[in-house]
């Protein structure tokens, strides 16, 4: 049920209002009724009382005569009726003994109106329920019963539960306007708040101002506004990426067009061929930017869940490297790698790839014509590490934290990557909750050192001491 | 005219490099802003084209240290970045004009004709002598209101004696703004040129100062 805030109160409350107030209701109808139904009884013992104290002495005489007569109807009482609703017609019969009736009143029955003495006692008597009482004067054996018709009692009764209803009938409106009013002055700040947020600009990311905000409110203001917080920074990284990224595809895309225009307006065959050439270069340079961008951009995603396979390091770079041999053969340079034994480590296979490869490309575009690469897969201390070693010029200790940002490329750049490598890198070794390190190679030039985790986790090596440096480093 | 183009990419500095002379310009490429200001020291250009995304010295630094040098040269800004504050920046440090790549060539062309239009003191986009009419957009020259044939390299002498009627132009000079430093220079080009020039829009116009150079009168 997708009711607000406001009507939900509302019906709940009314219920419980409602629901309530039924409970009590109950509770007074049958407490009054109990005390009506004693009250009556008590009046009637006391009608009875009266009666027999009255009637006893003067009637025992009397009775003797009477009982001479036989004619005991014609000394009946007239009681005349009252007008009061809640009038009592109490009915009475005198008796002597059991079986001779002396008195009774218009609307007592002629037969004994119950068997029992100085006991109440409810009966139905010509198809009506009556309450009934009766007191014996032994000495003089008279015998007086009073009744009288339970309708009295259950009216009374029931008007008092009518009376009840009435009031929570005619009250509940009220109350349902009250408290309609009362919950909606209490929801006014989260309306509020409501409001201010629909207002706002999509880029306006200000927090809400928790001044005035009830308590129960603030954790939700607090939450939205660390969230507004989140997606500050992530729409500063985005615009950030995206500026860069523009950056990163012009200058290749101003190189094809350049090119192309050249070949548009050359006349001499050779050059026009030279130019289109160009302009092709230009191109896949352009495509290998959206390419990197676009391995970053799947790789991206926080909450990201990849499903860890077992992966034979080795096995991964043989293949990768195998693929960009030729690459390094054409520009003379010694690509070798050195890996004795299977290493399985726990990873995504595909993503290895990407790492070994953009490592293995990086280190290859930075050293000269016959220059050397020498990638390395080794077990020390419950890793896998990977290392990949050139002897190109380097990077200089203040530059290698940074390289790892997007976009950034060194100072020295003499060769034309797009600045994306190493964060994709950086980004994969996260995702496997690796290590990475960088640090003068033995070859004169750059060392990256991988640590990944084995799928054991186990290994008889005790920790060596390179590794627990980097580590330290990092 | 002579252009120094500093701009760090490979691919993109060929290709300007290429479309640049295409266009009849003399072009020296140099890859980093240091060398840049070396070579705008010692050589003569009549206006560089700056990559302001330089690696170790930015195009900005490359500019300041041009203007405190006390150079006047047209410098046209290429950037990759179209924020207007980069904008700004470049022309408030002594850019007098800019362009985000990717660029249209023959725009670039255009601006740098304007570029050099306004530094030699001519609003008009023709120059007019007397009879004669040079236009630097379409490389046409008219004498007479009769097209003239002209080689490229004729024709930059040409514009170049015309921009600075009245002043002596001398063979060092003439031979700077039609040949970047890569090329062969023939050591009597310029004589050779300034002959066939003399030939198609007749003997008067350049007259030779002996040992100097040449000279196109003020009209």
């Amino acid at each position: 049920m997708n009711l607000s805030l406001r009507k939900r109160l509302l019906v709940l409350l009314l219920m419980a209002i409602v629901i309530g107030w039924l409970f009590a209701a109950m509770h007074s109808y049958y407490d009054t009724r109990d005390e009506v139904e004693d009250l009556f009884d008590a009046q009637l013992a006391q009608s009875a009382r009266a009666l027999l104290t009255l009637s006893s002495h003067e009637l025992s005489e009397q009775l003797a005569y009477l009982a001479q007569q036989e004619q005991p109807e014609k000394h009946r009482e007239q009681i005349t009726a009252l007008d009061h609703k809640y009038e009592q017609q109490i009915a009475f019969q005198i008796w002597q003994g059991k079986e001779r009736l002396l008195v009774r009143s218009d609307n007592a029955p002629r037969s004994p109106m119950t068997h029992f003495v100085n006991e109440f006692d409810t009966r139905v008597i010509d198809g009506k329920k009556w309450r009934v009482f009766a007191l014996l004067d032994e000495q003089n054996d008279i015998h007086v019963q009073v009744g009288e018709e339970h309708r009295r009692r259950d009216q009374i009764s029931n008007d008092i539960a009518l009376h009840i209803f009435t009031v929570i009938i005619v009250i509940l409106p009220f109350l349902a306007a009250l408290i309609w009013i009362s919950v909606g002055n209490a929801l006014a700040p989260l309306v509020k708040i409501a409001r201010d947020v629909t207002k706002r600009e999509f880029d306006n990311l200000q927090p809400i101002s928790i001044q005035g905000v009830p308590e129960e409110v603030r954790p939700l203001v607090t939450a939205l506004n660390g969230l507004f917080e989140r997606l500050e920074t992530a729409f500063t990284n985005i615009r950030r990426f995206t500026g860069d990224a523009a950056h990163e595809l012009r200058t290749p895309i101003a190189a094809l067009k350049t090119h192309a225009q050249v070949a548009y307006r050359g006349t001499d065959p050779v050059e026009i061929r030279k130019s289109i050439a160009a302009a092709i270069t230009g191109a896949d340079r352009a495509s290998h930017v959206v390419e990197q961008m676009l391995t970053l951009a799947r790789l991206d995603p926080e909450s990201q869940v990849i499903k860890f396979e077992e992966v034979d390091m080795c096995q991964v770079a043989e293949s990768q490297i195998a693929d960009i041999a030729n690459l390094a053969w054409e520009k003379g340079i010694d690509l070798g790698l050195h890996c004795q034994a299977r290493h399985l480590v726990k990873g995504k296979a595909a993503l290895l790839a990407v790492l070994v490869r953009n490592l293995t490309e990086n280190a290859l575009s930075c050293v000269p014509k016959n220059g050397k690469v020498e990638i390395s897969i080794a077990e020390k201390a419950d890793c896998i590490i990977l290392e990949v070693a050139d002897n190109g010029p380097g990077i200089p200790e203040a530059e290698r934290a940074k390289v790892f940002d997007r976009f950034y490329r060194g100072k020295n750049q003499a060769h034309s990557g797009t600045g994306l490598g190493l964060s994709i890198v950086k980004r994969i070794v996260e995702l496997h909750h690796a290590t990475i390190h960088l640090d003068s190679s033995s070859l004169g030039g750059l060392l990256v050192r991988v640590s990944l985790q084995t799928t054991s986790g186990l290994s008889a090596y005790q920790g060596s001491e390179e590794v627990q440096i980097a580590e330290a480093r990092d | 005219m002579r252009l120094l183009l500093i701009e760090d990419d490979k691919l993109l500095g060929n290709g300007i490099l290429s479309g640049l002379r295409q266009s009849g310009y003399a072009v020296d490429w140099v890859q980093d802003g240091e060398t840049a200001i070396a070579v705008a020291r010692s050589e003569q250009y009549d206006a560089i084209i700056l990559d302001i995304g330089l690696p170790r010295m930015s195009g900005l630094e490359v500019l300041d240290r041009l203007r405190t040098d006390g150079s006047v040269i047209p410098v046209l800004v290429l950037t990759a970045r179209d924020a207007i504050s980069e904008r700004i920046e470049g022309l408030d440090r002594g850019a007098d004009d800019y362009m985000i790549k990717p660029f249209d060539l023959d725009e670039l062309s255009a601006r740098i004709r304007a570029l050099l239009r306004r530094s030699s003191g001519r609003s008009l986009p023709v120059i007019i002598h007397l009879n004669i009419e040079l236009d630097p957009a379409s490389h046409m020259v008219t004498r007479d209101q009769i097209p003239v044939d002209l080689s490229p390299r004729e024709f930059a002498i040409l514009q170049t004696l015309l921009e600075n009627t009245g002043r002596v132009m001398s063979r060092t000079r003439l031979e700077e703004s039609l040949y970047s430093w890569k090329d062969e220079i023939e050591s009597n080009a310029v004589d050779v040129h300034i002959h066939h020039l003399r030939k198609k829009l007749g003997a008067e116009l350049i007259r030779t100062i002996r040992g100097v150079g040449y000279i196109v009168d003020k009209a």
